[in-house]
């Protein structure tokens, strides 16, 4: 794990009265801070690595996925997106973003687009009973069943057969070989045949450390352990996580002791958390990446400004990663030129080189394309100033990234109108096409390289989004997005999808990476064996205990 | 007075289809297409548009604007205010679950604000520019000045991390409702308690009092038959007003405090352009409002007696 070690800063030029909510919030939870020390067991001393007594954890996550979340989260709850260690897949995700075996000890490729998969011998569901490869048919045909979320493209109703009583034999419904990178994802969770976890999720029955003990929704939900659990056995009894949706609460519930732990912690709150004695960070390798999307075009079909090329590399060329990370950011992320966690590419990512911070490059390309600089600095073209909307997702993005952009774009000439939408708008804008550059954090949640980019940016993607920002359905992006489909091998999947990701970020100009991001955990001293795994999607619990304090 | 009272509801009728013609209206008119946005979610990726028309169908989307209106004053009418768009569950349900939740600290919230504001707005009053009455005035300022999220992380600072008393957040014992009624009722008490010394001090110059205290009655009677009843009638009607404005207003306490009522709800709601829960709630609260405000109105009547005689002017029930 790597400490999160500097303070935040702000970039300058922010002085607008609107901006003084969040750093007196801050201020605050500073001020709760200092006075908070004696609250919390451990100092900043040696750390007890004896247990305690009582093996309970106490998590306060930001909102109640069944209450706060849509009914297509709330089947696969308490397996995601809250993470509570409940249900497992066939395969895991490691974090190294590696598939591992899970309830199934094997897998291999057998021809004709069909991956079979071997149950290990010793699974068995919270009540004892062993898990089958009928229980395993009926979990992945469910995701097929529900009213409205239709199963994840690559399975259809014949996808899953029964080979013999230890073998599954499972086609996507149409070709692809990526089905075990994806296949780890939480909707592919294994329940008891007949459970009926969109509805019961009390009565479901899964194969994970723990199992649901109590929810009461909106409060809070308790898993406790379970003693039937065929993996290493989870050193915690009993996990309880409590739904605090306002950020500055959830910190000062760690404050004040009534919560161990706590999950999403926004990037603007670390800063007055470091150093506070008693309360450690852990942070993740990265699993996301803050990225712009360039639209090139509206849902129309209309160009936008920025289906130009030479503006998409200007845009590029203008922002200085660098001072972002380690200013915006204060070195709480990392450089990346990729536009998923670099280690998912493995040695691939080095394909991709990224568009240099270079103002006089991006001067030239955009005077080469007739945006001339006026006396005010503003580029313009026959009498139209060069400005660029740029739309970012609330609460998933903070006000001064996109201030920092703004302020990089105006150095060369492009004025940045800042468009902060609340959820609804935001998704209006991007399925109509009508903003230049969406700034968002997608987070890397299974083991294909590939995703975002077939997710994103291939023009053959379901949704409206994926044709605004497509580079086009005859290029060379296009044609490596739909090899990686096919590819054979981890090698070669991982080499196709790095060219893609080279024609996207250093060619197309149609991704510009900003920054690595990885996941904080702020928790009391007392809680030891953590490890935060990158991706959104896969924590684990089993490791933790809780030391004397 | 039935009379009067069955007047006033049908009065409501016309309030009653405006603000539901408002809610349909506004609701539908915001950017963002729910059926994108809730399978979107749903998905984990953008839904295709035959995903978007099943849907649309499904939950009468693609409709005329004046036939969803139609039918959802026909609904509603019946109290049935539609199914929500994310849980499929009906509307009314769902908010008449949270409900509970909400009342729960803000009743108390509401007594203790009008508890505080009548003895601090009397004691300005009747000591009208001694210290307590400076003192008052400072409260007040700072009342109505800091804001109540601010005001929260104030208390859970002081009375949750720095004392150790009080829990920061969550529902439970009634430990929980102490800084979430607080936080509700200090921010309400100040203009209620200015509201109160105004009024007292207005009806303290009245002749009837002057006259009251001529026959030597004792001040505390005075104070409390004669001035207080009759500066009460202005204190009500605000009153009853904050009390709504509770209801509406309460979201920025629910969300500090995590406390699962019906502000968070409608906020997730607006969020994801739940049409069908943002009309339910307009039209539920609204509801609630005219129907507070009515019985303002009926209390009103019981407190000035002018009023239930139809007269402009005089005393004549006195």
């Amino acid at each position: 794990m790597r400490p999160v070690t500097a303070v935040l800063r702000r970039p300058g030029g922010s002085r607008r009265s609107s901006k003084l909510i969040a750093p007196l919030c801050l201020a605050l939870v500073a001020a709760a801070c200092s006075r908070a020390d004696d609250n919390l067991a451990g100092g900043a001393g040696p750390q007890n690595t004896t247990p305690a007594a009582v093996q309970e954890l106490v998590v306060g996550h930001n909102k109640d996925p069944w209450i706060d979340a849509s009914p297509g989260d709330k089947k696969r709850i308490p397996s995601y997106p809250l993470n509570a260690d409940v249900c497992e897949t066939l395969v895991k995700l490691a974090p190294s973003y590696e598939v591992q075996p899970s309830i199934a000890s094997k897998w291999e490729f057998v021809g004709n687009n069909t991956f079979r998969f071997t149950l290990k011998g010793e699974p068995k569901f919270s009540d004892g009973q062993p898990v089958t490869v009928q229980d395993v048919k009926y979990s992945l045909d469910y995701t097929l069943q529900e009213p409205k979320t239709s199963g994840f493209e690559f399975l259809g109703p014949d996808s899953v057969k029964v080979v013999d009583d230890k073998t599954v034999d499972v086609t996507p419904s149409r070709p692809n070989l990526r089905l075990v990178e994806q296949i780890n994802h939480p909707t592919f969770t294994v329940v008891s045949a007949g459970s009926d976890p969109f509805k019961d999720v009390m009565g479901t029955k899964c194969t994970g450390p723990f199992k649901v003990s109590e929810y009461v929704p909106g409060e809070r939900l308790v898993v406790v352990r379970n003693d039937n659990y065929w993996g290493e056995k989870p050193k915690l009894q009993k996990i309880t996580f409590r739904f605090y949706p306002d950020d500055t609460t959830r910190m000062l519930a760690l404050q004040n002791g009534e919560v161990d732990l706590v999950t999403t912690l926004p990037r603007a709150i670390i800063s007055s958390v470091q150093g506070q004695p008693g309360v450690k960070l852990t942070e993740s390798p990265v699993g996301a990446v803050t990225l712009m999307y360039v639209a090139q075009r509206e849902a129309s079909g209309t160009p936008r400004v920025l289906s130009d090329v030479r503006l998409r590399q200007a845009v590029s060329h203008s922002i200085n990663q660098k001072e972002y990370v380690e200013g915006v950011l204060a070195g709480n992320a990392e450089l990346v030129e990729t536009v998923n966690p670099p280690r998912v590419l493995g040695s691939a990512a080095e394909m991709v080189k990224g568009i240099p911070f270079d103002p006089a490059a991006a001067g030239r390309l955009l005077d080469e394309a007739g945006w001339q600089a006026g006396p005010d600095g503003v580029r313009a073209k026959d009498g139209k100033p060069l400005a660029l909307n740029i739309v970012f997702p609330q609460g998933q993005i903070e006000l001064t990234t996109i201030e920092f952009i703004q302020a990089q774009l105006k150095k060369v000439g492009i004025v940045g109108n800042i468009q902060r939408l609340d959820p609804g708008a935001y998704r209006a804008a991007l399925d109509n096409g009508t903003y230049d550059l969406d700034v968002s954090l997608p987070n890397q949640n299974d083991a294909n390289p590939a995703f975002l980019m077939a997710l994103r940016w291939y023009s053959k993607a379901t949704g409206k989004n994926a044709k605004i920002i497509s580079p086009g359905p005859n290029t060379e992006f296009e044609r490596l997005v739909d090899q990686t489909a096919q590819a054979t091998s981890q090698e070669e999947l991982r080499r196709l999808s790095g060219e893609a990701m080279h024609q996207l970020v250093d060619v197309e100009a149609s991704a510009i990476p900003l920054a690595g991001i990885s996941r904080v955990l702020a928790h009391k001293n007392t809680v030891q064996g953590l490890e935060v795994h990158p991706s959104g999607t896969n924590q684990r619990w089993s490791t933790v205990f809780m030391a004397k304090g | 007075m039935i009379g009067y009272a069955v007047r006033r509801l049908l009065g409501l009728v016309p309030t009653w289809l405006g603000i539901s013609l408002f809610a349909f209206a506004l609701s539908t008119l915001s950017p963002g297409d729910p059926a994108e946005l809730i399978l979107g979610r749903e998905l984990d990726r953008p839904p295709t548009p035959a995903q978007v028309e099943e849907f649309r169908k499904r939950t009468g989307l693609d409709q005329p604007f004046v036939v969803q209106y139609g039918r959802f004053v026909a609904n509603a009418a019946q109290g049935d205010l539609g199914t929500s768009f994310r849980s499929d569950e009906p509307v009314l349900d769902e908010l008449v679950d949270r409900f509970p939740a909400t009342l729960e600290i803000s009743i108390p919230a509401f007594l203790l604000a009008m508890a505080l504001a009548l003895l601090i707005g009397v004691l300005a009053a009747v000591r009208r520019n001694s210290l307590s009455d400076h003192l008052s005035r400072v409260a007040a300022l700072l009342g109505d000045s800091v804001p109540s999220f601010v005001l929260a992380y104030l208390l859970i600072i002081v009375f949750s991390v720095t004392l150790g008393v009080l829990p920061v957040a969550g529902r439970g014992g009634l430990d929980h409702l102490v800084l979430p009624v607080l936080t509700l009722a200090l921010a309400t008490t100040a203009s209620l308690m200015r509201l109160t010394r105004s009024s007292l001090l207005d009806v303290l110059g009245e002749d009837y009092v002057r006259t009251a205290r001529a026959m030597g009655l004792p001040e505390r009677t005075v104070i409390a038959r004669y001035a207080l009843k009759n500066a009460l009638v202005a204190v009500v009607t605000v009153a009853g007003l904050l009390f709504a404005g509770f209801i509406t207003g309460i979201v920025i306490v629910e969300t500090v405090f995590a406390w699962p009522g019906v502000g968070r709800y409608v906020v997730d709601s607006i969020f994801d352009r739940d049409y069908a829960v943002i009309r339910g709630f307009v039209v539920f609260t609204g509801t609630v409002f005219v129907l507070i405000n009515l019985a303002v109105d009926l209390l009103y009547v019981r407190l000035d007696p002018r009023v239930r005689l139809g007269a402009k002017g005089g005393s004549r029930g006195r």
